[in-house]
């Protein structure tokens, strides 16, 4: 459904023939047929995991990487709602804070352990402990109060407040199944993967080499493969193997010359290379989440002022911007929200100018009439004068010039934008205090979590949250709040609408660019699916004979 | 004699690993920013609680002394830590990433030499002009940082002709274009070396006497002369060890290939403060290796060392 | 790198490559000096309409990725480059300087300890010192320029050392000491002058090296701050457009090359002249 919309979101905002053309969930295969049994499939992705215990974990990579270890409770369908996995049926209790699951009893982990409600109590709990450090999994686990055994195959997890998006958070390879005899016999070495990572999916993690390389054989014995996938009983392949190329060139090299099957996350100016390529195909996804976007700090001057946060905003050529750096394949931004993304409101698109004249004039009116020997406004004799720090080895080349880019469009209405590289520990410090003007990222997040995790009061960036703005907008919180406590389609849409609208007519964030994910997938490669994350997913992918 | 010399430099190489460790240490804890932020990395949920547990789980609240000793006790018994960042032990982080590293450094050594004593024996004694060439060559060579002269490489071998691959580590394919990233810039100062060396060494009195004795040209320049002028390069082999690490940082950055080099940068842009110590420690641990196995080779190319005692 | 080698091609050669490095040095003076001289557009400025485009009438030497000239960035960049080449050997000179002196002058305790220290630090290629300095200063110019230069102290260290131990055991410093004349004074008054020459010649040499482990810091994104760029800075912007657009990349890079080859090049000159 939500691939649909982004098809139709894409084609509307003049994004390249080719980019509509590839943007289903399934990529078409070159000869349609019955699968294959056996072989190798090797996939090149861009960034490695953090670590390879997804309960501890942040990175969004660790996802993709670990899906064929660990499996879920439930599947995500595409169209957002839970379907049967691990778990067979479950019961949500009226106030939204208790969910009850009934789990197959089929189930084993690889080493032969059985999986059971013990199990899922054991591995949430282990989640929310304080020594697991979590990053991630403890933040999807949400209000999380408890799990209670109910019986051998039935379970209830139980929260301090209604938490309508855990079957969401549920479905992540993030609240995946450790085996309990792996938590008991060796949990120091959970990160480590390889042997170490004991899970229920159709792969078992074989080796694994830091920074290089992952290698997954199939398991003979898997028959609980969810609804949403396309055949029962083990993978298709044999092995799977992923390399780690960090390089952008290096990954596309790779995958033009055949050395691996298919390479995630080709950057925009690499797009032409691969499409000239003959046995070659673009498989395009919109990353559902938040887009690239400047938040701005609406705690202390000059950002404090609504105007001066406006006039930044029609400072910048936005459209210009994007089409400059990602050579006009990636559309431009102009909600909080990516295209992708379920509840994504289409009325902001064309909602609000690149106007330098207005942005001059709302300066001039919010008292920045002075000019210093650099061509910088001033105020009081004090310069216009906003910073952005950032962590050099988190961001992008590609965000990076466009950073520089904006800098030089707001140096042309007067503005002028320091770009502070830091390293993470001191940014750490900065984010926490609030000591900066603008903070520029992207968030991901397949439900309309990002709306609240980026604008709601309580999710400042010491309470674990991505309210970069630093926004506390009443209005705002109460509708995320109506939005978490409901689980009516119509009205969660409703609140996501809304506050994407409050965003931008109040200017907390300007939006910049849609990041796009483009694979390049090779020739034998068939029935590569993408879930709901737009990652890619390969139990049901099978490798023709070249 | 050898072995109270060996057991001597090996002492003193101690001495140099624990120093190279403690200035290490001190200087990293005198960093400016919290060692949790580090611990955590960015866009992590970070609560009071999650940041006590991580102070207390790294030691962090113990006294400097304390956390000194822990180091250092940890050190003598083969523990270098935990990673922050991917929370695993750091040798099992570090042991993967040694080979390629050391493979990168050797194919380059090879290279470098294989280059350079090329273009020294080619041009030794010839004319000013064959002289003049390869010293401007050679310094070219000798000037051009080899990350750049990596990324020329990949325009022109790998994009412009396809003859190699620009991805890394895989199989010796791989390997060609960041080796002769890395041993150009070298080859050009060993190539000075030798030639300068070997123009010495023809000179010598000895070279005349062999030719006296009817020697052919290239006997003498393989069984006497390379040997001579190879000798001051040995010594140059600290420099050298330096040079390719220090390059392979870059190289291997530009080819993205794995390696400790860009486990290192990675380490200190994160501030992993377990990796870059035991980086370092490694690095002086190798250096210490490499000038004792020098010193105890140089009788076996030089005959006239053999016999006495090293110094 | 240490391209610190004395020359070996014959006299002519050695004139002509001196005038040629002459007249380029003279070229990357006036550079730095006026930059307006040489760069068509301000360094800074954005095109977003002319992203990449190749070498041309308007643009010399092609547009980089946000459309700025390529030319007006190089000769922009010439001056941050060498600025910080230049003050990184200040550094590694002064601080070389110092405890050279001080190691010779002091007694045979001190010295075996402080050359000791310069060893093991001697043992660290620069770009990892540098790196290692980084990490505890923070990135940006200055940091970068003083990353680079303690990095290099041990090599003048060395050095200095050497040569004022050859003039302290000379007879006249003899006879001075034994005048009475102050540590101070004949250190300043004799020892120094006769260092001087050498350290001159690995300087200037130094400064290419400094120059070259800029560059490298800036490719790992520790160097200047953005929009600022060092040479270093404007080859890692090309990177990623290797194949679309060589020049955004090759330009900075051949420059780098051609100025350690000439500071190479004026050392040697200097060589010559000072050690004859």
């Amino acid at each position: 459904m939500h691939d649909r919309r982004a098809v139709l979101r894409l084609a509307a905002l003049g994004a390249s023939a080719a980019a509509v053309s590839a943007c289903s969930r399934t990529a078409p295969a070159a000869a349609p047929g019955p699968p294959r049994r056996g072989g190798t499939l090797t996939f090149a992705s861009a960034v490695d995991s953090e670590s390879w215990d997804p309960h501890v974990a942040s990175t969004d990579v660790t996802g993709l990487l670990l899906r064929g270890v660990f499996d879920s409770l439930v599947a995500q369908r595409p169209d957002g709602s839970a379907a049967p996995w691990l778990a067979r049926s479950w019961q949500v209790s009226p106030d939204g804070r208790t969910y009850t699951f009934r789990l197959r009893d089929d189930v084993t982990f690889s080493d032969g352990t059985p999986f059971d409600a013990e199990a899922v109590r054991l591995n949430f709990d282990r989640i929310v402990a304080p020594e697991t450090a979590s990053r991630r999994a403890a933040g999807l686990l949400g209000p999380y109060e408890g799990t209670e055994v109910l019986g051998e195959h039935a379970v209830a997890v139980h929260f301090r407040s209604p938490y309508s998006a855990f079957l969401n958070a549920a479905s992540s390879t993030f609240l995946g199944f450790h085996s309990p005899r792996a938590l008991r016999e060796h949990p120091d070495d959970l990160a480590s993967g390889g042997r170490y990572a004991v899970g229920t999916g159709p792969f078992t993690f074989t080796e694994v080499r830091a920074g290089q390389r992952a290698v997954f054989r199939r398991r003979e014995d898997y028959r609980w493969a969810p609804e949403t996938a396309a055949h029962r009983g083990p993978a298709h392949l044999d092995r799977l193997v992923f390399e780690i190329v960090t390089e952008d060139s290096s990954r596309t090299g790779a995958v033009l010359s055949g050395q691996v099957d298919v390479a995630d996350q080709i950057p925009a100016e690499r797009l032409g290379a691969i499409r000239a390529h003959q046995t070659l195909r673009v498989v395009r996804a919109v990353t559902p989440g938040s887009p690239y976007s400047f938040h701005l700090n609406t705690r202390r001057p000059p950002f404090d002022d609504v105007a001066v946060r406006r006039a930044v905003r029609c400072a910048i050529d936005v459209g210009a911007v994007a089409n400059g750096v990602f050579l006009g394949e990636y559309p431009r931004a102009w909600s909080p929200l990516t295209p992708g993304t379920p509840g994504y409101a289409p009325a902001l698109e064309r909602s609000w100018p690149h106007d330098p004249a207005q942005a001059r004039r709302l300066l001039d009116e919010a008292g920045f009439t002075g000019r210093d020997e650099q061509g910088y406004r001033t105020r009081d004799g004090r310069r216009l004068s906003v910073e952005l720090p950032y962590v050099q080895s988190f961001v992008s080349t590609k965000n990076r010039t466009v950073n520089i880019g904006v800098q030089d469009q707001l140096r042309r209405v007067g503005v002028e934008l320091v770009l502070a590289p830091l390293d993470s520990a001191a940014s750490m410090g900065r984010t926490r205090t609030g000591d900066y003007d603008l903070f520029a990222f992207s968030w991901g997040g397949a439900d309309g979590g990002p709306l609240r995790t980026l604008f709601h009061s309580g999710e400042q960036f010491p309470d674990g949250g991505a309210n970069g703005s630093r926004v506390r907008d009443p209005l705002l919180d109460e509708w995320l709040d109506l939005r978490q406590a409901t689980t009516d389609p119509v009205r969660i849409a409703e609140y996501q609408r809304r506050v994407q609208h409050r965003v931008v007519e109040q200017a907390y964030a300007v939006p910049v660019y849609v990041p796009l994910r483009d694979t390049a997938v090779g020739h034998r490669v068939r029935g590569l699916t993408f879930d709901a994350h737009s990652w890619p997913n390969f139990y049901d992918t099978w490798v023709s004979e070249s | 004699m050898v072995v109270r010399f060996v057991l001597r430099r090996l002492l003193a190489g101690i001495v140099v690993v624990w120093a190279t460790a403690t200035l290490a240490f001190l200087a990293i804890r005198l960093m400016p920013g919290s060692v949790v932020d580090a611990v955590l990395g960015p866009g992590a949920a970070a609560t009071p609680e999650l940041r006590r547990q991580i102070v207390a789980e790294a030691g962090l609240d113990d006294p400097l002394v304390v956390q000194y000793l822990d180091y250092l006790g940890g050190l003598l018994t083969g523990d270098l830590g935990r990673s922050y960042q991917q929370s695993q032990p750091v040798s099992r982080l570090l042991s993967g990433q040694i080979w390629p590293t050391v493979e990168l450094a050797l194919a380059a050594l090879a290279a470098a030499f294989l280059l350079a004593v090329l273009a020294a024996v080619v041009t030794a004694g010839r004319g000013r002009f064959a002289k003049a060439v390869a010293s401007t060559v050679e310094l070219i060579a000798v000037s051009t940082p080899a990350f750049w002269l990596g990324m020329v490489l990949i325009a022109v071998f790998s994009f412009g002709l396809g003859w190699f691959p620009a991805i890394g580590a895989r199989g010796l394919a791989g390997l060609v274009l960041p080796a002769l990233a890395l041993a150009v810039p070298l080859a050009g100062v060993l190539a000075q070396v030798i030639r300068q060396e070997l123009e010495a060494a023809e000179a010598a009195p000895f070279a005349l006497t062999a030719r006296a004795r009817g020697l052919s040209e290239t006997a003498l320049l393989l069984r006497h002369t390379l040997r001579h002028a190879l000798l001051p390069v040995t010594t140059l082999s600290g420099w050298v060890l330096g040079s390719l690490f220090g390059g392979a940082v870059l190289v291997e950055n530009i080819f993205a290939r794995p390696g400790l080099g860009r486990v290192l940068v990675e380490a200190v842009s994160a501030r992993d403060i377990p990796v870059v110590l035991a980086l370092v420690v490694l690095a002086a641990i190798a250096f210490v290796v490499i000038n004792v196995v020098v010193d105890l080779l140089h009788p076996l190319i030089d005959p006239r060392l053999r016999g006495g005692a090293p110094r | 790198m240490n391209p610190g080698r004395p020359a070996t091609g014959g006299s002519t050669t050695t004139a002509v490559l001196g005038a040629l490095a002459g007249a380029v040095l003279l070229v990357m003076v006036l550079v730095v000096a006026f930059p307006d001289w040489f760069a068509p557009y301000p360094p800074e400025r954005t095109d977003l309409r002319a992203v990449l485009e190749g070498p041309s009438a308007a643009h010399p030497l092609g547009t980089d990725q946000l459309g700025r000239d390529v030319l007006s960035r190089l000769v922009d960049g010439a001056r941050l480059s060498v600025l910080i080449a230049a003050a990184a050997t200040a550094v590694g000179v002064l601080g070389g300087a110092l405890i050279g002196l001080l190691s010779a002058a002091a007694g045979t305790r001190v010295d075996s300890l402080l050359m000791r220290a310069v060893d093991v630090l001697l043992a660290f290629p620069e770009l990892l010192l540098a790196l290692l300095v980084v990490a505890v200063l923070g990135s940006g110019a200055v940091n970068t320029a003083l990353a680079i230069g303690i990095a290099a102290i041990p090599n003048y260290a060395r050095l200095v050392r050497g040569q004022a131990l050859v003039v302290l055991r000379s007879d006249y410093v003899e006879a001075a000491r034994m005048l009475g004349v102050a540590p101070a004074r004949y250190l300043v008054r004799h020892v120094l002058p006769n260092v001087s020459g050498p350290v001159v010649v690995l300087a200037s040499i130094g400064t290419g090296t400094a120059l070259i482990t800029a560059s490298g810091l800036s490719l790992f994104g520790l160097g200047p701050r953005p929009p600022q760029a060092d040479w270093g800075a404007m080859v890692a912007d090309g990177k990623d457009f290797l194949q679309l657009a060589w020049w955004v990349s090759v330009t900075p890079g051949a420059a780098i090359v051609l100025v350690v080859v000439v500071m190479t090049l004026v050392g040697r000159g200097l060589q010559m002249r000072v050690l004859r």
